[in-house]
């Protein structure tokens, strides 16, 4: 689920290190990522949208005057935003199912691509810019039709829901048509760009963008030991973030990262690190650990599928 | 987008927004205490309603059952009827649906030996709350005509049922 895709530019010919590149095996880190997206689909697949539901049902609250519930939904809302304050957005990088969905979707199309011996499909860059507000957008639309009580009218056109009722297996989804035809819509763009519903569509990752991810979770580079006019890893960047830079991690915007780790494995120098000075080399434990405790959350709040 | 380190600013709006909810919960939790604390007055007004209803309901049971056990208005009744000798008038007194009192007003047949034997039927009336009782024997005819008295002063009381 992991592909080397080059963003096209037109200032490409004057950067000497980016050689086209040719499909490899895929490298131990890739193995790791795919085994652990797939393990999450298949034993905890509604996360994202238990976590979702608690948003809807805090703002469903406030519009009835009533006291903000504490649930096993808006559990899972603090839970996976507690999280993202320690680790960045590594629920999203591994975690999400319909995150693994757009990697397996986009994988599979860049694989067709590379058949026909053609470059991945990526969106131009005045579409990303104008698309990119849309996550925040979508989130303020649902927090207003929940707090104005009209949510419940609108059910039918949620394709998270229907995406969540197909990973459960449930598919008796008679008034849902509008979901699905919006959640056919999404996959079909989800062909087109990397991580396409996470960058531009997701509720939940506009509110996981907003949190206070602990600085020491910020991947930034030493930008005095990059390879002159490089630029690898933001090229290779699912969601099109430019790492941060110095020993805070500062100018970049932390939100976006989702921590897949392509851009660390993929840098000629390996300059790509935490805050955490002792993690380097060992990145990999740190997502074994991790995983079990997400793993552990999810058992905690009763997402765990037992096969 | 490039900005400098965002993590200060956010973690302050967090706060803010936590600092928010709790606000709202608390005043949320009011409302929902005064809502219930509504519920629970409505709920007690319309049991005590029910109860003076079922009161109400109860008596006016027992009224018409003493109705119609006796009916007869209360008052003061004057009547006569025959004894041996002559008329006997009575006063009878009905009160609180009872008879209360039997007063002879006016024997003037009778002789005072057989009046004073036949007075016992006053004491059998009260008892039974009725004219209904037997003469009294050896004064037939002035029993008789005491208790003829008080039966046709009652009748003057009789309601309709």
């Amino acid at each position: 689920m992991t592909d080397k895709t080059i963003r096209t530019s037109a200032s490409d010919e004057n950067k000497p290190a980016a050689a086209p590149r040719k499909w490899r095996s895929p490298r131990p880190y890739a193995i790791v990522r795919c085994v652990v997206q797939l393990s999450f689909f298949l034993v905890a697949p509604s996360l994202f949208s238990s976590a979702f539901l608690g948003v809807k049902q805090l703002f469903i609250a406030v519009g009835h005057g009533q006291p903000l519930p504490w649930n096993s939904f808006v559990q899972t809302l603090a839970a996976l935003c507690l999280y993202t304050v320690l680790f960045g957005r590594w629920f999203c990088g591994y975690a999400c199912s319909f995150g693994a969905l757009g990697d397996l979707v986009y994988g599979i199309s860049c694989r067709v691509r590379r058949k026909r011996k053609k470059k991945p499909l990526r969106l131009p860059e005045k579409a990303e810019r104008l698309l990119r507000p849309l996550p925040y957008l979508l989130l303020l639309a649902v927090i207003l039709l929940c707090a104005s009580g009209l949510w419940s009218k609108m059910a039918g056109w949620s394709p998270w829901d229907v995406f969540s009722q197909l990973c459960s297996l449930r598919f008796g989804l008679s008034g849902y048509v509008p979901g699905i035809v919006l959640l056919a819509l999404i996959v079909v763009g989800m062909a087109f760009e990397p991580r396409f519903f996470c960058r531009f569509l997701c509720p939940m990752g506009a509110v996981f963008r907003l949190l206070p991810i602990l600085p020491w979770a910020v991947l930034r580079r030493d930008r005095s030991a990059c390879l002159k006019g490089c630029s690898a890893c933001q090229r290779v960047c699912p969601m099109g973030h430019t790492l941060g830079e110095g020993e805070d991690g500062a100018r970049c915007n932390a939100g976006d990262c989702i921590r897949c780790g392509i851009c660390a494995a993929d840098c000629p120098k390996s300059n790509v690190r935490t805050g955490i000075p002792a993690l380097r080399g060992h990145e990999h434990r740190l997502t074994a650990v991790k995983a079990l405790l997400l793993l552990g959350l999810a058992w905690a709040l009763g997402l765990l599928r037992i096969l | 987008m490039k900005q400098q380190s965002q993590y200060l600013p956010r973690l302050l709006c967090l706060l803010l927004i936590f600092v928010i909810g709790a606000g709202y919960q608390a005043r949320a939790q009011e409302w929902q205490r005064a809502f219930d604390e509504n519920r629970k007055e409505i709920a007690e007004v319309t049991a005590y309603n029910d109860r003076i209803s079922e009161e109400l309901r109860r008596q006016t049971e027992q009224e018409a059952e003493r109705r119609a056990a006796f009916p007869y208005t209360d008052g003061v009744y004057t009547a006569s009827a025959r004894g041996f000798g002559g008329d006997i008038t009575v006063t009878v007194t009905l009160s609180g649906r009872r008879i209360t009192d039997i007063t002879v007003d006016a024997h003037p047949g009778e002789d005072d030996l057989f009046y004073g034997e036949a007075e016992a039927v006053i004491g059998r009336i009260l008892e039974a709350q009725s004219a209904d009782v037997d003469a009294v024997t050896g004064a037939t005819f002035s029993s008789a005509g005491i208790r003829e008295a008080v039966r046709a002063a009652m009748d003057l009381a009789k309601e309709d049922v």
